[in-house]
């Protein structure tokens, strides 16, 4: 059985991405953090989109490490049966 | 706007917000805000819903791991920061929202209602969950909690509602505050505003009878309901998300715990 506190995690990301499609647009966001700085940095929009994907991704799997991880914060499975 | 409006003695709901949309929030909101707005700066306010926010997420969990995966949670949620630094109303009401059913689950019913009274007169998308909120009284409590509430949930709400409705009750029904979430719900079918809102109540109390637990029958509401209108609850969402999985840890926990005791 997969660890319930996990598949919480895997929905805040999930309801986190939607959250950014739906108001700003990822492409948007990538133009709000990347594009107004380096203007040189100009891709089309599913690059754009690909690279915002791509980096709250990785922000989730650095937390899911740390949260998750034997040398992390040490959130033990509670499934498994003693 | 709306506190602005209101010391110029022109209807607050008249006019519009900086994004050009006609205000949404219900009385208690804007009065929540007032001491931020004398200071200056109506986002502080958000300082207030943070620490509301992670002392309840203390308060109900068990262990260091569950907190720290609430607070990590919380520090990769989107939501949070959107409204963190746009809409400081959403966050209101989901800090509210979660202490009011914290307090509701721990027995103190009247606490739990009396911010729920509160909420009433902050959003119409909190009334969606109120009729729940009654069943698991009358499940609960006694005769005697259950008439409180109810009269909690008509007099608070009534004092900071009824003068704005006598002041302008046209603008106050058809165009804004209640108008605005109206108007998000009504262009799916003919009269879908008032079928959602019906079928979304439903399905909270079909909820609760089901699973007989506040959180879960709360994060129903509100993934039901953020089919519709995602972009208001979303943050509500995420909280109840992280409040089930906790939950659901808890229960694994106790029953490992109560496997060891029986072996």
């Amino acid at each position: 059985m997969f660890n319930k506190l996990k598949l919480s995690y895997l929905f805040v990301y999930l309801i986190s991405l939607i959250s950014l499609n739906q108001i700003y647009h990822l492409e948007r966001v990538y133009d709000l953090f990347f594009l107004n700085i380096i203007p040189s940095l100009n891709f089309d929009p599913i690059t754009k989109t690909l690279i915002i994907l791509l980096i709250y991704t990785l922000i989730f799997i650095i937390g899911y490490i740390l949260l998750f991880s034997k040398n992390g914060l040490k959130i033990s499975d509670n499934n498994i049966s003693l | 706007m709306w506190l602005g409006n209101i010391l110029n003695s022109t209807f607050p709901y008249e006019g519009v917000t900086q994004l050009g949309n006609n205000i949404s929030d219900l009385p208690f909101l804007p009065i929540y805000s007032l001491p931020f707005y004398l200071l200056g700066n109506v986002g502080l306010q958000n300082i207030i819903n943070i620490i509301i926010i992670i002392l309840v997420l203390w308060k109900f969990t068990n262990n260091r791991n569950q907190l720290n995966f609430a607070l990590m949670s919380l520090s990769i949620s989107v939501p949070l920061f959107i409204f963190l630094f746009t809409h400081s109303d959403h966050i209101t009401v989901a800090a509210l929202a979660l202490l009011g059913i914290y307090l509701l689950n721990e027995k103190r019913f009247i606490y739990g209602i009396f911010i729920f009274s509160l909420l009433i007169a902050s959003k119409a998308y909190i009334w969606l969950f109120i009729p729940t909120t009654l069943y698991y009284i009358y499940k609960n409590g006694n005769k005697s909690d259950l008439k409180k509430s109810i009269l909690l949930y008509v007099l608070i709400p009534a004092v900071f509602i009824i003068p704005f409705i006598l002041w302008n009750p046209v603008y106050f029904f058809t165009i804004a505050p209640i108008g605005v979430d109206a108007a998000h719900l009504n262009y799916y079918f003919p009269f879908s505003e008032y079928i959602i809102t019906l079928g979304v109540i439903i399905i909270s109390l079909l909820s609760y009878y089901r699973t007989n637990n506040l959180y879960i029958t709360f994060l129903i509401t509100y993934l039901i309901f953020s089919l519709f209108l995602f972009s208001r609850v979303m943050l509500i969402d995420t909280l109840a998300i992280i409040m089930v999985g906790i939950l659901y840890d808890k229960k694994i926990k106790k029953s490992t715990d109560l496997s060891i005791v029986n072996n």
